[in-house]
């Protein structure tokens, strides 16, 4: 690396201290967007070990609910922090401890899977033997050998989605967001995705975005619906009314 | 961080064929321009030595070669930038910013340092040409340096304003046609010549009147005060455009206000800079400093000087004339310069009757001097003339219908002389019957043309007068009134001039359609002191040529000569007129004025004979430069003109020899070597890209 720069934050290291204290915590989320698709009062808790999936109709308000997460929006109202750092004191902090894969992946088209993966753990503060390291334990972890050296811009949809999810926890953050990761995906790439999800959701807490029930059935053991911006469920996964639930509370 | 950013931005570039193929073309055309300027200077180089302030090979090359290609890089840059921005947002790829852990500050400096990087490539190729260069000649390197930098600072500004309009928009297209049409106008604010007055004081904010010192090695830290702001601003936006992106949704009122606010913290800091600005004479022959000789002449003023400025609204007209006289000022406050514009204020300019050209008087005490030729030489030569302590004495010998200084007559030289008393140079008539002896104080006896014979005594006294070292001005013309002349031989013989019979023909002034076909015009002249200034013609109605008989002991230089066209016509004006050898007619070239100089143990004495008084008469003087002829004619006989001896340092590059090799060498390697490798980039880019 040519330059230090000021403002780089240090990369989680492997979460050595397992403490059982939220690694994310949202404070009466409300966003007002003129557009109409805005969110109100959404609080929520995550620990590790937490896979949270966030159930909604289309322009219920999830993406929104993601991005504001992940640092992207500013909300009007509430507060996010992240494994302890607040989303608005210190920004910087907080967000080095996200991974966020955002409904399309943020993926250069004319740069190699592997360049890309290390611009992002680059980008996330990795460097020297971690970076080699990160980088070859997320090719391994999303299948990525075979295609390392193939231009992006050629990729599969399946495969472009896995790059977007290594590129999101190259860096090991305590908190994983996806937005809708399963969408477009054939019914093979859709179970391996769901066993990334299960894999990457046993150390970090994770939260991702669906309108399908049968994704949240499958890989979660949270369930948060969201209709109209506002959460209006968050209970455990299992049992047999959660279908009933759904159609209740999104009708 | 930023260098992580700076170097994805570079590579990103660097991967796309675009860039290598724009960097080609652009070789191509510093090459071609380089070359062809190169050729400009070869075949200028010798007049551009002798000028006052000499402009070597550096000067040249940083105006005529490195200036057009600012503009290049000005349209080139946001051509880079447009898509550092515009391509993240429709890729969707600046999420993946957005949620690092990257300050929108960290990623807007990385963005600009990478695109920046990259385009310092060709900016560096560019300057490597000129700089070869110094295994020819010795290089002026500080200008070089200056130039340089203006060029950097050029593209830093540049870049930074194709990176904010690309930060507003997801459509490149949009971004750089924004960015262009901006930097457009900001190069067109100094060019404007409508005199409105809000527009010329927006020509503060023009790139190309901010580059002009750069190139010509006069530094100013407004200037670069100028381009440093100006990138700090477009910079400062773009983090401000991207913080407001997070504000999804909501009124970006509080965007608006900080930009405002950066806005106006850079327009007051660029005041202040502009205000406090200092500059510095970074060339190598201090070209834009004052000669030691002006900085004598305007120590040794004392009083006030009015500088009226007599000049069209066009801002790079007035910006010469006010860059000058401040220079002036720097040494002399009490320099006090207006404009007035003869467009709307067409009374004031016709009050002062000042020339349609454009005219700087200047005015001090009783005095007036007007000066049409503005330079650092003239100016310091006006402002001596004009301040000089006492007048100098010119007197007319009168009895024997010469012309005379005070009678208004068309033939008289009223107008003239008093248009020379603004000089300093106080014409009187003095008639030799009740003054028969000239005192030693006359600084010029002016025999005006006379018509009748002087007396044997008369003769004597002016004889006496030269024996003692007196100046003279003789004026012949065709005696049409008295068949014996004025009976001056003696006279003539003293000087080793005469006159020769007939009246002057040219061929060549009655192509120009002179009102007469005794009329000659002449703008071509001998190397002379008197005519060295001069910009038109000469009329010398009705000349008389002149025999020179070379004498011992004094120094005779031919001042007016006409060309081979001509000859002395002995018959009568009418019908065709031609040249006779037979009735002793002879031909041009034909010598219409000399003048002498002789070394006298007290100072050198200077004499002019003239074949012709009319060129001053009332009814001519207006006519081409004769007025001019005259003020400088009779400045030198007094000894005025030749008080200021200016010494200007040389130009160390200004002699530039190339051999068929090297010219065939650059050739090879500026206009073709340099795009072919980099063609060759662009096609091992995309190739390795596809395999």
């Amino acid at each position: 690396m040519a330059l230090q720069a000021s403002d780089s934050v240090d990369a989680p290291e492997a979460l050595s201290v397992r403490t059982n204290a939220p690694l994310l915590e949202a404070q009466g989320l409300t966003l007002h967007r003129g557009d109409g698709v805005g969110v109100y009062d959404i609080s929520l808790s995550l620990r590790r070990g937490d896979i949270l999936g966030l159930l909604g109709l289309n322009g219920a308000g999830k993406s929104t609910t993601l991005r504001i997460l992940s640092g992207l929006l500013v909300p009007d109202e509430g507060s996010v922090r992240i494994d302890g750092f607040s989303m608005e004191d210190t920004p910087l902090q907080a967000r080095a401890h996200i991974g966020y894969l955002p409904d399309q992946p943020p993926l250069y088209d004319d740069m190699r899977v592997a360049e890309y993966l290390r611009l992002a753990g680059r980008v996330r503060g990795l460097s020297g033997d971690r970076l080699i390291e990160r980088q070859a334990r997320v090719t391994e972890q999303c299948a990525l050998g075979d295609v390392q050296r193939k231009i992006i811009g050629t990729l599969s949809k399946g495969f472009r989605q896995r790059v977007g999810l290594a590129q999101a926890i190259i860096h090991q953050p305590s908190v994983v967001l996806l937005d809708e990761p399963a969408s477009g995906l054939d019914p093979q790439q859709m179970d391996s995705m769901r066993q990334l999800i299960r894999d990457t959701g046993k150390e970090q807490a994770l939260i991702f975005s669906t309108h399908l029930l049968a994704e949240v059935t499958a890989t979660c053991n949270r369930v948060a619906i969201i209709h109209a911006g506002r959460l209006v469920a968050d209970r455990p996964c299992g049992g047999d009314d959660l279908e009933q639930l759904f159609r209740r509370t999104t009708t | 961080m930023i260098g992580i950013i700076a170097r994805h931005e570079s590579v990103s570039l660097l991967r796309n064929t675009q860039t290598w193929i724009m960097a080609a073309l652009l070789a191509g055309l510093f090459g071609y321009q380089f070359l062809k300027q190169l050729e400009a200077f070869v075949a200028v180089q010798a007049q551009l030595a002798v000028q006052d302030h000499p402009v070597g090979l550096t000067g040249f090359m940083s105006v005529r070669y490195l200036e057009p290609l600012a503009l290049a890089f000005t349209l080139v840059a946001p051509l880079f930038a447009m898509r550092s921005f515009s391509e993240e947002y429709r890729q969707h790829t600046y999420a993946l910013w957005q949620s690092s852990p990257v300050s929108s500050l960290s990623l807007v400096a990385g963005k600009f340092l990478g695109i920046f990087l990259v385009l310092l490539l060709p900016l560096a190729l560019a300057v490597l040409m000129l700089n070869s260069m110094q295994f020819y000649l010795s290089i002026d390197w500080p200008l070089l340096a200056t130039s340089t930098l203006g060029l950097v600072l050029c593209t830093a500004a540049c870049t930074a304003c194709g990176m904010y309009f690309s930060s507003l928009t997801r459509h490149a297209l949009i971004a750089i046609t924004s960015s262009l049409a901006l930097l457009f106008i900001s190069w067109m604010l100094g060019s404007t010549s409508t005199g409105l007055l809000p527009l010329q004081s927006l020509s503060s904010l023009s790139i190309a009147s901010r580059l002009r010192g750069f190139f010509q090695g006069y530094l100013q830290s407004g200037d670069i005060a100028f381009f440093v702001l100006m990138t700090v601003l477009f910079a400062g936006l773009s983090v401000i455009r991207l913080d407001s992106l997070r504000q999804a949704g909501r009124t970006h009122r509080l965007s608006l206000i900080l930009s405002l606010l950066l806005l106006g913290i850079c327009l007051s800091s660029g005041w202040l800079a502009q205000r406090f600005s200092l500059s510095f004479d970074i060339t190598a022959n201090q070209r834009h400093s004052l000669t030691p000789t002006t900085t004598r002449v305007l120590q040794s003023m004392d009083s006030p000087v009015e500088l009226i400025a007599v000049l069209g609204p066009d801002p790079a007209h007035r910006e010469g004339v006010r860059a000058l006289v401040s220079r002036f000022q720097d040494i002399k406050p009490d320099l006090h310069l207006r404009f007035i514009n003869p467009e709307t204020d067409p009374a004031a300019a016709r009050q002062l009757d000042a020339a349609p050209g454009g005219e700087l008087i200047l005015r001090a005490a009783n005095r007036e001097q007007r000066l049409q030729n503005l330079s650092e030489r003239t100016l310091a030569n006006s402002l001596r003339l004009l301040t000089r302590e006492g007048d100098r004495d010119i007197v007319f010998i009168t009895g024997h219908d010469e012309r005379s200084p005070v009678s208004a007559g068309n033939d008289d030289w009223n107008r003239v002389a008093a248009e020379l008393a603004g000089l300093g140079l106080i014409s009187r008539e003095v008639s030799l019957v009740s003054h028969p002896y000239l005192d030693d104080d006359i600084d010029l006896l002016v025999l005006a043309a006379p018509r009748r014979p002087y007396f044997p005594g008369e003769l004597a006294s002016i004889v006496d007068y030269l024996a003692r070292g007196g100046n003279l001005l003789w004026m012949s013309e065709i005696a049409s009134d008295s068949p014996t002349g004025p009976g001056l031989q003696l006279l003539a013989d003293n000087l080793g001039v005469d006159t020769l019979p007939g009246t002057t023909i040219d061929t060549a002034s009655q192509a120009l359609k002179a009102q007469s076909p005794d009329f000659v015009l002449l703008d071509r002249f001998p190397a002379h002191p008197i005519t060295a200034g001069l910009t038109s013609p000469v009329l010398l109605p009705q000349a008389q040529a002149l025999a020179v008989t070379p004498l011992a002991g004094q120094h005779t230089q031919p001042l007016l000569q006409t060309p081979e066209s001509s000859w002395t016509e002995s018959g009568p004006l009418t019908g065709e007129i031609r040249f006779d050898e037979n009735t002793g007619e002879v031909a041009g070239p034909l010598l219409l004025g000399v003048t002498i100089e002789r070394s006298l143990a007290q100072g050198t004495q200077r004499f002019a004979v003239l074949g012709d008084a009319d060129l001053g008469a009332s009814q001519f003087v207006d006519n081409g430069a004769n007025r001019a002829f005259i003020e400088s004619l009779l400045l030198w006989l007094t000894g005025e003109s030749d008080a200021l001896e200016f010494v200007t340092q040389k130009a160390a590059d200004s002699e530039l020899v190339l051999s068929n090799r090297s010219i065939i060498g650059l050739t090879a390697v500026y206009l073709v070597g340099f795009p072919t490798v980099l063609l060759v980039g662009a096609v091992l880019v995309r190739w390795r890209r596809r395999k």
